[in-house]
């Protein structure tokens, strides 16, 4: 049975001030970053950012979209806590784009439009009462609205992956203060359409979905009848919930903002943005796939997260471009994923990696030890030396070593007799030798790799 | 208690012209403000009941211009709630009466300041707010010159919104010089109102001294018809007569669409204005009640509470008409009719340099007779005053008799003429 | 156009105002003679231009550059619905 999903996505563009207002993007405590703009004060008039409009201008652009000649923002009114007008400054008619497209592995999803709007307040709700936070108010969103092209939740991921790493590219990604949003429309094909509304995170997302698919199925195989309706996401109980129809009724009587003049998005400027476009993730991919000699997943790996790309692109000058590669989409990506981290949110530096990439290329730190102390960097950076120090890792020269097991060799001829008699655990022995003489120190599969290279 | 206090505890007993007066002692001009214009530390009510208790924590850009310029805000003006009104009988607090005639009315919506600026022997500079003639009517109803300047020529930053399309703010004074003046102080771009235009600073004054030999004056036909009062059309036509004495040549025109000016202006005003209104809820700011219940109904409570009748009609008129399955037949429809209207209007003044003709089809009516209007015949009231707001051209009525009920004379300029309208009521008024 | 009370109180409701069924009567009569006046202008022929602000403006846009926010007394003077730092409004749930 097919599946049909489409995502209306919101995602923060990182102004330093918010879209109609000149308050910090950037708060604190509640209510401490508001004027007279945000909190919707009689009298108030809405002044629009410039830098909103050439970052989402930006991303229409990296998404393949048509751009309009012209934008024009509307109000949607209807009567909530969180919206400090009781209307929304948003688009309809005159959205910033249509008609982009994003490439997935192996299918092209079509974006439907793109919208540039204001973000309402954010609340907390209590028993009796709702409290209001305005310092959400006014910062700027960029709606994206796919068409229906999704056809499994893996999909799903992998576009908000992608869309992430592209937000990443452009300068518009924080991950230590980033949300995504998203209503997703999800039907059995043939049937009726389910929206669950506002959902934060991919995980969520996803948990969502995936439930919200199985319920789907359950409710046709027992040949009842699906209906079209809203429901929103409980995380607590990972299931989706019917909103209240109440909910659902609006008539949002869209007029055109009559304070905000008609911008035009006339060629001379988008031409100037197109030019001024960082390197995009898949021509990133392609460069390093032609100038790297990379494989293809490989390529795509390290290009996700920007500042992985660019750290193997610098460090690759002053070394081994195989191994630092290697270590990157191995033990690197490993530990990272690990901790839930992107690279910038560690306090690592590329000084620190490549000191690290030294000492295991000397051996004087094994692969084993190696990661030990790239676990360390990760979540409390230093000098890779003062960390192997830290931990007890001297580490064992490679000179030392085969001093090491040539005087254990020599000292215990009859365990090498009885390895050559097939004696497996003669090997142990041998090896646990070695790792005593140098108090632990000794890598076991490095010693292992020696030993049998020595006694054939 | 300095004098200019004293006479304005005087004729709001007197009229009821102010909703709040400033009690410091303040030193620098005085000027009256009409109430819907944010004033920092000063109650500002908009002349709604939902306002009651606001006080602003910003100057509006014309109040901090003024401030800048030596005046200060005298008292807070009576006005219809929001701008909603043509007699000023829909404010929540008291109603203005017109000082040539307490039975009768200051016009609307900026009827406090024109009624003051008329009886104040101290004060002669106001501020008053025009959406679709509320600065000309009243001025014509209480005698006094009210100038409507091009839209975006004056920042509404500040301003309590109406209709954000069609909201001017502009000064009502007692002769043409003084608008003048007032002009050159609150014009010009400001940053917070991007609605506002970029255009070289001119002195206005200048033009009161301005020879008004070879002006070609279109005399508006459709606003002298056998139902307006015999003494206005004369009045008039003797202002015409005393024009043309000073080189000034007419001709007789029919402006066009003017049928359809009412009804488009009210469309799309209230279309605006019912979402400008749905700020008003009891959160933040206003009128309020106890936490108690679901949102919905706090906000229906309050809303039902606060707002006025006329305010009410207009909320729920400009909701209607925003519904899906009426926005294309109304809304989208009256946004297009409205750019013929302007380009029709650009072609007449291609040939003349003003327009001119009664600013109202009748006299100051009586709260008696205000009264008995259905709403039709209260919207159709602004039909004259219309048109210039309309396609954001500026306008200036001024007082044309001597005796009996003021009778106003309103000229309407092309775009930024403003210069035009301060030239011919100046020649007019020497 | 004729509006009927189910319509004026599907309006009410959209814009949160409370009515009485004396009022319903009354903006029923009221919207339907003003509509009336309002239903002339489909006979005016129009192109698809339309007009949002009657002036052109021909400003630039705003910098993205930060300015001081509102102090806490400010944002609090007109409202007593305030909870610690953050502003209190009827429940939703």
């Amino acid at each position: 049975m097919k599946v049909k999903i489409g995502l209306e996505i919101h995602v923060q563009l990182n102004t330093k001030s918010k879209l109609f207002c000149s308050c910090s993007t950037d708060y604190k405590k509640p209510n401490n970053k508001v004027c007279e703009t945000c909190l919707g004060m009689p009298g108030s008039k809405p002044r629009l950012n410039q830098e909103a409009v050439i970052k989402a201008l930006k991303l229409a652009i990296a998404l393949n979209c048509e751009i309009q000649d012209k934008m024009i923002f509307s109000r949607k009114t209807y009567f909530y806590p969180d919206l400090s007008k009781n209307y929304q400054i948003t688009q309809l008619e005159y959205p910033l784009a249509f008609k982009g497209v994003l490439k997935l592995k192996k299918k092209e999803i079509r974006i439907r439009r793109i919208q540039v709007e204001e973000d309402p307040a954010g609340l907390q709700h209590k028993s009796t009462c709702v409290l209001i936070d305005y310092n959400r108010s006014g910062i700027p969103l960029v709606e994206i609205v796919t068409d229906p092209d999704f056809e499994s939740v893996e999909e799903v991921k992998e576009f908000i992956d992608k869309l992430t790493t592209i937000l990443d590219y452009l300068g518009m990604h924080d991950p230590s203060n980033f949300t995504l949003r998203a209503d997703v429309n999800v039907n059995l094909e043939g049937h009726p359409r389910v929206e669950i509304k506002n959902m934060t995170g991919t995980k969520n997302i996803e948990k969502a979905l995936n439930f919200e698919i199985v319920r789907q199925k359950i409710i046709l195989e027992s040949n009842q009848m699906s209906m079209q309706q809203t429901m929103h996401y409980d995380a607590k109980t990972s299931s989706t919930i019917a909103s209240r129809t109440k909910e659902t009724e609006e008539d949002y009587g869209y007029i055109f903002d009559p304070d905000i003049p008609v911008i035009k998005l006339d060629k001379n400027l988008i031409n100037e943005v197109k030019e001024k476009m960082p390197e995009l993730p898949q021509q990133r991919i392609e460069r390093f796939i032609k100038d790297y000699d990379m494989k293809e997943q490989d390529a795509y790996v390290i290009t996700i997260e920007k500042a992985t790309a660019d750290v193997f692109e610098e460090l690759s000058k002053e070394f081994d471009n195989d191994y630092l590669l290697k270590w990157m989409v191995g033990p690197l990506r490993k530990v990272l994923n690990y901790n839930n981290l992107k690279l910038v949110q560690t306090g690592m530096s590329k000084e620190h990696m490549l000191k690290l990439l030294k000492l295991m290329k000397e051996e004087t730190l094994t692969p084993r030890t190696g990661e030990f102390v790239l676990r360390e960097l990760v979540v409390k950076p230093d000098d890779p030396e003062k960390i192997m120090k830290k931990l007890g890792f001297e580490g064992v020269e490679k000179k030392e070593l085969t001093k090491v097991i040539e005087e254990v060799l020599t000292n215990n001829k009859k365990a090498i007799e009885d390895y050559k008699h097939g004696e497996k655990k003669a090997l142990q022995f041998l090896i646990g030798h070695v790792i005593r003489e140098t108090k632990g120190q000794a890598d076991a599969k490095e010693v292992a790799k020696l030993i049998t290279k020595k006694i054939g | 208690m300095n004098e200019t206090l004293k006479e304005a505890k005087e004729l709001d007993k007197k009229y009821d012209l102010l909703i709040t007066i400033n009690e410091n002692e303040e030193r620098g001009k005085p000027i009256v403000v009409k109430d819907n214009i944010c004033t920092q530390g000063l109650r500002t009510t908009a002349g709604s009941k939902i306002l009651n208790n606001y006080t602003p924590v910003f100057d509006a850009t014309v109040i901090s211009k003024l401030k800048k310029a030596g005046f200060y805000t005298l008292a807070k003006t009576a006005q219809d709630e929001f701008g909603f009104g043509t007699f000023s009988t829909n404010c929540a607090y008291k109603t203005p009466k017109n000082p040539n005639d307490v039975e009768r009315s200051c016009g609307g919506s900026s009827g406090g300041t024109a009624g003051y600026i008329k009886a104040s022997k101290l004060v002669s500079y106001g501020l008053g707010q025009s959406t679709g003639g509320s600065i000309s009517c009243p001025a014509a109803f209480c005698g006094v010159v009210g100038l409507t300047p091009t839209y975006g020529l004056v920042s509404r930053y500040g301003l309590i919104d109406y209709a954000n399309s069609f909201d001017k703010i502009g000064p009502i004074t007692k002769t043409v010089k003084q608008s003048a003046e007032i002009l050159n102080i609150i014009s010009g771009f400001d940053g917070k109102d991007p609605t506002t235009i970029s255009k070289p600073a001119e002195d206005y004054t200048q033009y009161c001294s301005k020879d008004v030999k070879g002006y070609k004056i279109g005399v508006m036909k459709q606003f002298f018809s056998k139902d307006v009062p015999e003494e206005i059309r004369k009045s008039l036509w003797d202002a015409i007569k005393k024009l043309e004495n000073k080189g000034v040549k007419y001709e007789e025109i029919n402006l066009p669409l003017q049928d359809y000016v009412v009804p488009v202006y009210y469309l799309l005003a209230t279309a605006e204005s019912s979402t400008n209104l749905a700020k008003y809820c009891g959160l933040r700011y206003g009128l309020t009640k106890d936490l108690e219940g679901h949102y919905n109904e706090f906000f229906s409570q309050v809303r039902e509470e606060g707002l006025g009748k006329e305010a009410k009609r207009r909320v729920l008129l400009g909701t209607f008409i925003r519904m899906v399955g009426y926005r294309n037949a109304y809304y989208l429809k009256a946004l297009k009719i409205r750019t013929k209207m302007i380009q029709e209007y650009k072609k007449i003044f291609k040939k003349f340099d003003a327009l001119i003709g009664p600013t109202m089809p009748v006299l100051s009516p009586k709260f008696t007779e205000i009264e008995k209007l259905t709403p039709v015949q209260n919207y159709l009231m602004d039909a004259s005053t219309i048109p210039p707001n309309l396609t954001g051209m500026p306008a200036m009525s001024i007082p044309v008799n001597k005796k009996g009920l003021p009778i106003g004379m309103q000229i309407i300029a092309d775009h930024f003429q403003e210069g035009k309208l301060i030239s011919l009521g100046s020649a007019y008024e020497s | 156009m004729e509006v009927n009370e189910e319509t004026v109180r599907h309006i009410a409701k959209l814009a949160r105002i409370k009515l009485d069924e004396k009022e319903v009567e009354q903006f029923k009569k009221d919207l339907s003679s003003i509509l009336e006046l309002f239903s002339k202008i489909e006979n005016v022929e129009t192109s698809d231009e339309f007009t949002i602000q009657p002036v052109e403006s021909n400003n630039k846009l705003r910098e993205d550059k930060v300015e001081e926010s509102l102090s806490e007394e400010e944002i609090f003077k007109n409202t007593k619905h305030k909870e610690e730092e953050f502003f209190k409004g009827p429940k939703i749930k």
